[in-house]
């Protein structure tokens, strides 16, 4: 497969503050790709990079074999979708969709004819004669998207495009927006802090804070496999638990003591010849997914950490259950109960199969 | 008695009716969710209870005293906003501290009570520092502060957490449950989102275009919604829904086809066959209670084509095509659109909903 963008080595700086530091990544053609990151982590500041909006410091970007590092916004072949979808609400639907040809002095058959092809895909075509302020959001986006799409970029950049809408429409837009970008092969770079929706929508996701990637891959790699700490907190919701521990060895067992909690996951010899052996007496984290973490009301084989139930949360037919020892929690997300209440006493199971192991100075993944 | 009882509240804007007849009762030191879309009259409610907005009629009773026609300084509520109005030229400690200025308390009482909100909240940080160089999350601690530092008896917070990061919003989530669990206060919630709800809520009343449509405990709205509306509503990833036509009754049990894609058989009571009698139904099915078929397809078995997967943690969101008709249901499996084109189904019939063609009541849930 092609390349269609490649980022090298990308650093923004605004005075004292490196804002993107060497941020390296390609994209694929056809290929949604997300930038993920909380807020000031540097990924709308490197699509703005990318978009000519800001002149890097470092780097170089290159859409379709072309270095376009120094061109002008308009000279890469690029489109740009901010948060506020940018939709004339005065003109006609049609209007909108013309709009990027008729700047291009594009003949007026042309025009009318990939108007309605792009309509007729983004089942708009009932609305063209509509004013495109006075229809819904879900119309809007597929407006500004149609928009943005009609003058063939090389590659869709996407603002955030979901933030001001309400968790419901945004559930159906994720959906549709998808369906879309995968029915044309448009080629997208998306940002986003909202790691459910890079998640829902991505072939491939970057992770990003403090100006630098941390991590790229699939969704399934980078909830299954995080580089570190901080990956394995942000991916995620509920989000994983960490617990302080330390690796010990009694009579020649091994086992994972999770600190003030006296509670013990014994450990397999392999495991410890293979990976552990060097972490002895280590400071260390144990991660575990809420959705991995099991409570029993009795006590069971397995079952040796003890807790009480400070709180639930329902979310739908699940429900999140914070557990509280000593000062510190574990959450479990748990098909609805009615068995499980506020102050109830419980014991939890950390299967040791599902964790992970962190270094809790480095915060790099062990294990 | 109830703590708090609205009773009978109604407002129009000019010819709009923002609020229709409402009335619910809130119990002491609970969390009460108020659920709807955006202009479902979320926010003119909570001013009202604020004493922000004068009602058209109705009346608001706390501790059994009608609070209705006092003023807000009176009705020692506290009110947090989606943005709230944090002084930006004030520290943290005069923002906190404003209320209780205004209550002229002594000094020395002003300084106690604002390190122990700010003590409570975690934001001793905060105290000194000016609103520009809060975090978000930060900004909105702050706001809580001042709320509460007058104890009030009753905290309203109108979508405290909107503007807030997708994974702050979920960490302040339970950050606030866990200090109301604390502090005990009386708290009323909005929110349009209604998973949100859902979590913090001890009970969560639904509100659609002004009128309250189901109050009840988070599972009870959930899993027993009283109308489609309702179902459709509180269902994130979104309800699939069908036209289903009922084809033999018999004396307790029905067959249902739904689309013509699936025929089920369903045992229900009286009162329900009697509502399906026009042969026809409106069948409503979670993503979550649709599953892969594993092994040689059955006549219960539905098979499609696999057009979208859509990754949520270890689980996935797959929208399936079967005779135009797009289905969607969460999976356990890893699925890729490319290697699986065609896929089979099967769903749980104890789980579906049955709702009445014309009225949108629910008859089965």
């Amino acid at each position: 497969m092609m390349k269609k963008l490649i980022v090298e080595n990308l650093t923004k700086r605004f005075g004292d503050l490196v804002a993107v530091d060497h941020v390296s990544f390609d994209i694929m053609e056809g290929e949604f790709f997300s930038l993920l990151g909380p807020s000031g982590c540097g990924k709308t500041t490197t699509l703005r990079c990318i978009a000519g909006l800001e002149t890097p410091d470092e780097g170089r970007i290159i859409i379709k074999d072309r270095d376009v590092t120094k061109l002008l916004p308009q000279e890469r072949g690029i489109s740009l979708v901010f948060q506020e979808f940018a939709v004339f609400p005065h003109m006609t639907v049609y209007d909108n969709l013309a709009f990027g040809l008729k700047v291009r002095k594009t003949p007026k058959e042309e025009i009318k004819k990939k108007v309605l092809e792009i309509a007729e895909t983004l089942n708009l075509k009932d609305s063209l004669r509509k004013v495109a302020g006075r229809l819904g959001l879900s119309e809007k986006q597929r407006i500004a998207i149609g928009r943005s799409i009609i003058v063939e970029p090389e590659i869709l950049l996407l603002d955030e495009p979901l933030t001001l809408v309400d968790a419901k429409v945004k559930e159906a837009m994720r959906r549709e927006l998808r369906r879309l970008q995968k029915e044309l092969r448009i080629t997208i770079l998306y940002v986003t802090h909202d790691q459910l929706e890079a998640m829902m929508m991505s072939d491939r996701i970057a992770v990003m804070n403090a100006g630098k990637i941390l991590q790229i891959g699939t969704p399934s790699e980078i909830y299954e496999s995080p580089k570190n700490v901080f990956i394995a907190r942000f991916i995620g919701s509920p989000t994983i638990n960490l617990l302080s521990s330390k690796l010990t060895i009694e009579n020649d067992k091994f086992s994972i003591l999770i600190k003030d909690k006296e509670a013990k996951i014994q450990v397999e010899r392999k495991l410890y010849d293979d990976i552990l052996g060097k972490h002895v007496g280590r400071e260390l984290l144990i991660g575990i997914r809420p959705e991995e973490v099991e409570i029993a009301k009795q006590h069971m084989q397995g079952y040796n950490i003890i807790g009480k139930i400070e709180f639930v949360e329902v979310m739908g037919e699940k429900m999140e259950i914070y557990v509280k020892m000593n000062d510190e929690y574990i959450r479990a997300l748990t098909p609805l109960r009615t068995d499980l209440h506020e102050g109830d006493n419980v014991y939890v199971r950390i299967p040791l199969d599902k964790i992970f192991l962190f270094d809790a100075e480095t915060e790099q993944r062990i294990l | 008695m109830e703590y708090l009882e609205i009773k009978n509240i109604s407002k129009k804007f000019g010819e709009k009716i923002a609020l229709n007849n409402i009335s619910f009762e809130v119990k002491e030191g609970e969390i009460f969710a108020i659920a709807g879309p955006p202009g479902a009259g979320k926010t003119t409610l909570l001013k009202i209870l604020a004493g922000l907005i004068t009602p058209d009629e109705g009346s608001i009773l706390l501790e059994g005293k009608d609070i209705t026609n006092l003023p807000p300084s009176q009705r020692n509520i506290g009110m947090v906003f989606e943005i709230p109005p944090i002084y930006p030229d004030r520290t943290g400690f005069e923002n906190i501290a404003f209320p209780l200025k205004i209550q002229k308390l002594p000094k020395d009482q002003i300084e106690k009570k604002v390190h122990e909100v700010a003590e409570l909240l975690g934001i001793k940080h905060l105290l000194n520092r000016q609103p520009s160089t809060y975090s978000g999350g930060e900004y909105q601690r702050v706001a809580l502060a001042r709320a509460l530092v007058r104890n009030p008896k009753i905290l309203l917070l109108d979508e405290p957490l909107r503007n807030l990061d997708a994974k702050i919003q979920e960490n302040m989530r339970s950050w606030l449950k866990k200090l109301q669990r604390e502090l005990k206060t009386t708290v009323i919630y909005s929110t349009h989102d209604p998973i949100d709800a859902m979590a913090i809520g001890d009970r969560v009343s639904i509100l659609l275009h002004g009128n309250i449509r189901q109050t009840g405990t988070p599972p009870e709205v959930y899993l027993r919604p009283q109308s489609i509306d309702i179902a459709e509503y509180v269902s994130i990833p979104a309800l699939n829904i069908f036209r289903g036509a009922i084809k033999e009754i018999d004396k307790e049990v029905v067959e249902i086809d739904i689309e013509g894609i699936l025929k089920i058989k369903k045992k229900l009571s009286k009162t329900a066959i009697e509502k399906l009698r026009k042969g026809e139904v409106i069948v409503g099915i979670k993503p979550r209670d649709i599953d892969l078929h594993m092994g040689p397809p059955s006549e219960n078995t539905i098979v499609g084509k696999l057009v979208l997967t859509q990754t949520i943690g270890s689980e996935t969101l797959i929208s399936v095509e079967v005779n135009s008709i797009l289905l969607r249901a969460i999976v356990k499996k890893k699925l890729t659109s490319t290697e699986e084109s065609k896929i089979m189904l099967t769903l749980n019939p104890e789980k579906i909903y049955l709702f009445h063609p014309d009225t949108g009541e629910t008859i089965y849930s």
